[in-house]
């Protein structure tokens, strides 16, 4: 398996010299109304973002993401000075670094980590910015912290994989979709959203119950449940704005069978 | 029959004959429990020695829900068939046996049908596109080679209408499997010796070569051409329309992709040659390529020589099919206690990829009619044939439009439009038609196997247009035809940007599956 062509392998050699520039207030994602995030951070999350699933274009999973804006390139809590939130998911914290195959052996499938090269992070000099290697090519605490955020990340998708493994065979999730009421009269639904049925989670037996008590796993559907009412904060912000106003919203969830055969011919 | 029949149940079903026919039917009545319908117990009886016909890789969308209904996944039976998405049927050279001359036959009815005929606006003012382009996104995307769905899309649903091209030994093993690990149901493998008919002519038992005899309640002719039971045994004749399609032979082969990656065609391909049309279906890995013709108008030599032309060269161990069939039906399809499913009921040339659609209508309708009763059979049968006889009847009409409109000068187009070989009905049909687009009032089902829209996707790619009296369909259309036709064109080249390439779609759902929910 092979990197996309602007990632590469972080190498002592390749980039003894390479140096990152510091990016305080996460502009890189200044665009971003979703990012990924993992099982053990829907705690901090929920506290500020609706966590909810989303499918994954590329092969039609199911993966959490906390919701920053309505639509796509409207990132709410986005601003220069400080974001307008307590917590940032850790795969906005790891840019520009980026879990990827090691290419400096073409057979191996194993992971490490990587640079996204067309970062406009990555210093153009030899001065600015944050070295990854020191003068004696030992790991400088810079890149120590970075590489530990990415194995964080990939031990976090392993258990938010799980996770969703679990919901999957106890047939726990529910597709759902939002109306947002705005003042002029209008009605504006986001469809393709996912999350945990509560009605069936509530008919679960004590066995049931007992064993999504494992790995937090119970507690961290409750934030996500919780978490909804985070729509009400992207509302509040999505008004600043000045746009248009969102008088409130409506989650309706869709029965998983809801779809209707097609018409046939 | 003597005095009214004593009532006792109807459970036991002893379907005769394996294949597409006898393993669906199986799986539909066996599954009918899990809907709510009567417990059956279930038998297929099934000659080891006896081959299949081997071809039959088109279907129609109602396919989906019949797999869904019978417990199958839909990641499950791609996989078992190499099966690929089918969005329309694309027909080349019907009219005039030009490079450009093609029209598109799709499965999504026009935009707007049902309560606007954009029939009308198309006449009126869109006659630079062709019919389906102007009304129909599918167009679109069966002319750029996409999918009719994405991978997030769930089992079974797509924002386009689809059926499949699938593997026929394969979705009959795949069958076969499901039917008898999952649905119960009980099989035999026997060779049908004699089938002895009691003094009202029901089928008593049938005998066969290790199992003794076997005797049931009801029993299912799914034992092709040869119609064992109801033809043959019982003596129910055969009605000829070779008349009417003159199509009696095909050459079918199987041809390799040039490579793995090969983009895989959105619909059934037919192209018209000088005596019939050859067939061009794609599966995962290799396509189905047949010649149908008339034995009357072309030789076998010439008729396999127009298959080599159109294929190209083929590899050494490429072996070709030489199928022999007639165009036509039973006289009735349910006697006493035997109904005929699948070929053994009849045969009309694969034109419109009918065939396993008939084997879904009728095994529907007798799973969802079944004569759970003694007291019911005989109501039961007798609405059974006049629906059937029906179905086949405007299956042979739709069939026949194909040829009616065709202006190809060689002999064998020219006889297909004389008068005394186009059915009256059709005739009157396009009567009327040259006033107006065909509607409802055309048909008398609730439920037709081509409804009016299907009617419009023929009439229209073929040049009809050209015969509509103008001053009859000039009157001002309401803003909301307008409205729809908009919506019709945004929507083509909404789907074009959304869909991703045929190929891509399959190689994903390989790798990863649709998702449940």
């Amino acid at each position: 398996m092979k990197n996309s062509p602007n990632v590469v392998t972080v190498d002592k050699k390749r980039h003894a010299r390479t140096r990152v520039l510091r990016n305080p207030d996460l502009a890189h994602a200044r665009e971003l109304n979703v990012v990924a995030v993992t099982l053990r951070e829907f705690g901090p999350c929920a506290n500020n973002f609706p966590v909810v699933f989303i499918k994954n274009p590329e092969n039609g999973r199911m993966r959490p993401v906390a919701v920053f804006g309505f639509r796509p390139g409207e990132n709410l809590f986005y601003d220069p000075k400080e974001w307008h939130c307590t917590y940032a998911p850790q795969m906005l914290l790891r840019h520009p670094f980026v879990i990827g195959f090691d290419d400096r052996d073409p057979d191996s499938n194993s992971v490490t980590t990587c640079l996204e090269t067309d970062s406009p992070w990555i210093s153009k000099n030899e001065t600015e910015g944050d070295a990854l290697y020191d003068e004696s090519g030992a790991e400088t605490d810079f890149l120590k912290y970075h590489m530990q955020l990415l194995a964080d990340i990939f031990n976090g998708e392993k258990f938010t994989e799980q996770f969703m493994q679990k919901l999957n065979e106890m047939s726990l999730i529910c597709p759902f979709e939002i109306i947002l009421q705005s003042q002029s009269g209008d009605a504006r639904k986001l469809t393709g959203l996912y999350t945990v049925d509560e009605k069936k989670l509530r008919r679960l037996d004590k066995e049931q119950l007992l064993a999504l008590t494992e790995n937090d796993y119970l507690a961290n559907i409750y934030f996500m449940l919780n978490s909804l009412h985070q729509f009400n904060r992207l509302i509040k912000l999505r008004n600043k704005l000045g746009e248009e106003f969102i008088t409130g919203y409506r989650i309706e969830l869709k029965d998983a069978q809801d779809n209707p055969p097609a018409a046939n011919e | 029959m003597s005095g009214k029949p004593v009532s006792r149940p109807v459970k036991r079903v002893l379907i005769a004959g394996g294949g597409t026919a006898g393993w669906l039917t199986a799986g539909i009545l066996a599954s009918c429990r899990h809907g709510g319908g009567p417990e059956l117990e279930v038998t297929l009886v099934e000659s080891s020695d006896i081959p299949t016909i081997g071809v039959g890789e088109g279907t129609w969308p109602t396919i989906r829900n019949t797999l869904r209904r019978i417990g199958l996944s839909e990641n499950e039976f791609l996989h078992a068939c190499n099966g690929t998405f089918k969005q329309a049927s694309k027909f080349q050279r019907w009219v005039r046996d030009a490079a450009d001359d093609f029209y598109y036959h799709p499965f999504t009815v026009p935009e707007g049908y049902g309560r606007v005929d954009l029939a009308r606006l198309w006449l009126q003012k869109e006659r630079h596109k062709s019919f389906a382009e102007s009304v129909c996104f599918q167009y679109a995307l069966c002319q750029a080679g996409l999918a009719p769905k994405t991978i997030t899309d769930v089992e079974y649903e797509g924002p386009a209408n689809y059926a499949y091209h699938l593997d026929a030994g394969r979705f009959a093993s795949l069958l076969k499997e499901h039917c008898i690990g999952k649905l119960g149901v009980r099989h035999v493998v026997d060779t049908i010796g004699n089938v002895e008919l009691n003094g009202q002519g029901a089928i008593g038992r049938l005998w066969t070569g290790r199992h003794g005899a076997l005797a049931a309640d009801l029993y299912v002719d799914c034992t092709g051409f040869a119609s064992l039971l109801l033809g043959k045994a019982m003596g129910i004749g055969f009605v000829d329309h070779g008349d009417k399609l003159f199509c009696n032979r095909a050459l079918a082969v199987q041809v390799p992709y040039q490579d793995a990656d090969a983009p895989v065609a959105s619909q059934t391909v037919s192209t018209a040659h000088k005596a019939g049309w050859i067939w061009d279906i794609g599966l995962t890995n290799r396509r189905g390529i047949g010649c149908v013709y008339a034995a009357d108008y072309l030789g076998d030599d010439e008729a396999e020589a127009i298959l080599r032309a159109y294929t190209g060269p083929l590899p050494d161990d490429c072996a070709i099919r030489r199928i022999a069939f007639r165009s036509g039906h039973r006289e009735c399809f349910w006697q006493h206690n035997c109904v005929a499913i699948g070929l053994s009921a009849g045969f009309l040339e694969p034109l419109e990829a009918s065939a396993i659609l008939l084997i879904e209508l009728s095994a529907h309708m007798l799973a969802d009619n079944f004569p759970v009763d003694e007291t019911l059979m005989a109501s039961t049968a007798h609405r059974f044939n006049s629906t059937f006889l029906y179905r086949w009847e405007r299956i042979l009409e739709f069939l026949k439009l194909h040829y009616a409109l065709s202006r190809r000068q060689e002999p064998f187009w020219q006889d297909n439009r004389r008068v005394e070989n186009v059915p009256s009905t059709l005739q009157e049909k396009l009567e009327i038609w040259q006033y107006r687009p065909p509607s409802d009032y055309d048909f008398d089902h609730r439920r037709e196997v081509f409804p009016p829209a299907s009617y419009q996707y023929v009439l229209y790619g073929m040049g009809f247009g050209d015969r509509v009296r103008k001053e009859y369909i000039a009157g001002k259309l309401p803003g909301e035809y307008y409205r729809v036709q908009e919506r019709s064109r945004q929507r083509s080249e909404q789907a074009v940007r959304h869909l991703p390439p045929h190929r891509e779609l399959l190689d994903k759902v390989a790798r990863f599956g649709f998702q449940t929910i």
